[in-house]
């Protein structure tokens, strides 16, 4: 089974059978990155994936290694750092903002026209423990907003002017 | 990962999800030089902390990898517009045949504001493997030329930064093969000796801190245990921290390599590169 096209169920579904993962049934999780393990010097290179997955509930990310063939969860442990955004959680994002009132006053009948990326709230921010996108809004060239998306609550907390995101 | 034969060195080069191009197993003479390198992601955040940064993915909207012949070695380069045209960088790896090699991102901004209130974090990252196995040591370079160890992972910064010189080396103290490192000027370069761990090369694919790189609770900060980079297997994260005011700018390590074979240049042929393709 080639690594780098493995399926997302699959990686899942064998990790929902792990102990640790199955206690999180209740809890909102997903994976947000997937692909084969980075290859290195003595270790084997094929067959195992790294998975990172993300619990919203309690503002956290674990990394796994799982064996798609022999269907095991190799390792897992929580992970010290945020991965970047998955491609569902960028189109969540920019539904989410497409539907906030603010955001459509400003854009009218106008394309959205989102970009999106990963984004850490200031540390005063309500926001601050958990994942978060921000989506500029760009119904122009010129013209924005910025969008900023609680994925946890999965609400618009913020829409910013250029003034707002910049300080300038 | 398709590899290039060329320049008297073998690299392995493919796309990552969020990585932009990343390379695998790279050699000189055929003799490993590292194991993998990239740039996992690119921090901005603005002066004052207005509101909070954010990271850029590295994405592009076509496949195409531009391999280009130039003097003495050989370049793959690509274009990161999956954001559009206010947010785009390119990416050089350049490889020379003597062995010099370095990876550059040009950052074209210019972003949400053209007055130079925001900052680029770019990280680089390379796992070396001088020694083919975990027999790699880290050194600085001491004020009198000669080099000395560094026995523990952490921080370093050049000594000079306005006019830097190959301040850091990893080396195989059996053989005596070395890779130097330079910073850039202008690019308030900082460079982490880290060991290698499994969780810290999963998370070079693009996981980030809230915090910039390099500073506390952040990558690759949050790797370091304290361990020795003396006789293991070191990975070096390069940080750049480049002001939006130096806008249209460029950014990235480079690296001479020492003690490897010296290659045969004695005829215009030999430096051309344009055979040994294999890609």
């Amino acid at each position: 089974m080639r690594t780098d096209r493995v399926d997302a169920s699959k990686v899942e579904g064998i990790l929902r059978r792990h102990p640790k993962i199955a206690a999180l049934k209740k809890r909102r999780t997903r994976i947000v990155a997937l692909g084969p393990k980075p290859s290195h010097r003595g270790e084997p290179d094929d067959r195992q994936v790294v998975a990172a997955l993300h619990d919203y509930d309690a503002g956290r990310s674990m990394i796994a290694l799982v064996d798609v063939k022999a269907k095991k969860v190799v390792a897992l442990q929580e992970a010290p750092a945020h991965f970047q955004l998955s491609a569902d959680e960028q189109r969540d994002a920019e539904a989410l903002a497409a539907k906030d009132p603010r955001v459509r006053q400003f854009v009218g009948r106008r394309q959205l026209n989102p970009l999106t990326r990963l984004f850490f709230p200031r540390a005063d921010h309500e926001s601050r423990s958990h994942r978060c996108a921000i989506v500029f809004i760009r119904p122009s060239v010129t013209e924005r907003r910025y969008a900023i998306v609680d994925l946890s609550l999965r609400r618009v907390v913020d829409v910013l002017t250029r003034h707002g995101l910049t300080g300038r | 990962m398709p590899s290039l034969n060329r320049a008297n060195w073998r690299v392995q080069y493919g796309w990552s999800a969020s990585s932009g191009l990343r390379l695998g197993v790279c050699e000189y003479q055929g003799i490993r030089v590292f194991h993998s390198a990239s740039v996992p992601f690119v921090y901005v955040n603005y002066e004052g902390d207005s509101s909070g940064p954010f990271t850029d993915q590295l994405k592009s909207k076509k496949s195409k990898v531009e391999i280009r012949d130039i003097m003495f070695g050989f370049d793959l380069k690509v274009t990161y517009d999956f954001y559009g045209e206010d947010y785009q960088y390119e990416h050089v790896w350049r490889f020379h045949d003597d062995g010099q090699f370095g990876s550059t991102v040009v950052i074209q901004g210019p972003g949400e504001e053209i007055d130079g209130h925001h900052t680029y974090h770019l990280p680089f990252r390379y796992d070396l493997d001088i020694s083919g196995a975990s027999g790699d040591s880290f050194q600085k370079r001491r004020a009198d030329g000669g080099w000395e160890d560094v026995v523990y992972e952490g921080r370093q910064l050049p000594t000079h930064p306005w006019a830097p010189d190959f301040d850091w080396r990893v080396i195989d103290k059996s053989t005596g093969r070395s890779a130097a490192i330079r910073a850039r000027a202008k690019d308030n370069a900082e460079l982490w000796a880290l060991r290698y761990s499994p969780l810290e090369s999963w998370g070079s694919w693009g996981a980030t801190g809230s915090g910039a790189p390099g500073s506390p609770g952040s990558v690759p900060a949050i790797y370091d245990n304290g361990q020795t980079v003396q006789d293991t297997d070191i990975v070096v994260w390069y940080i750049a921290h480049v002001p939006s005011m130096e806008r249209v700018t460029a950014c990235g390590p480079w690296f001479r390599l020492n003690a490897y074979p010296r290659p045969e240049r004695d005829s215009d042929e030999q430096s051309g590169g344009g055979h040994g393709h294999n890609h």
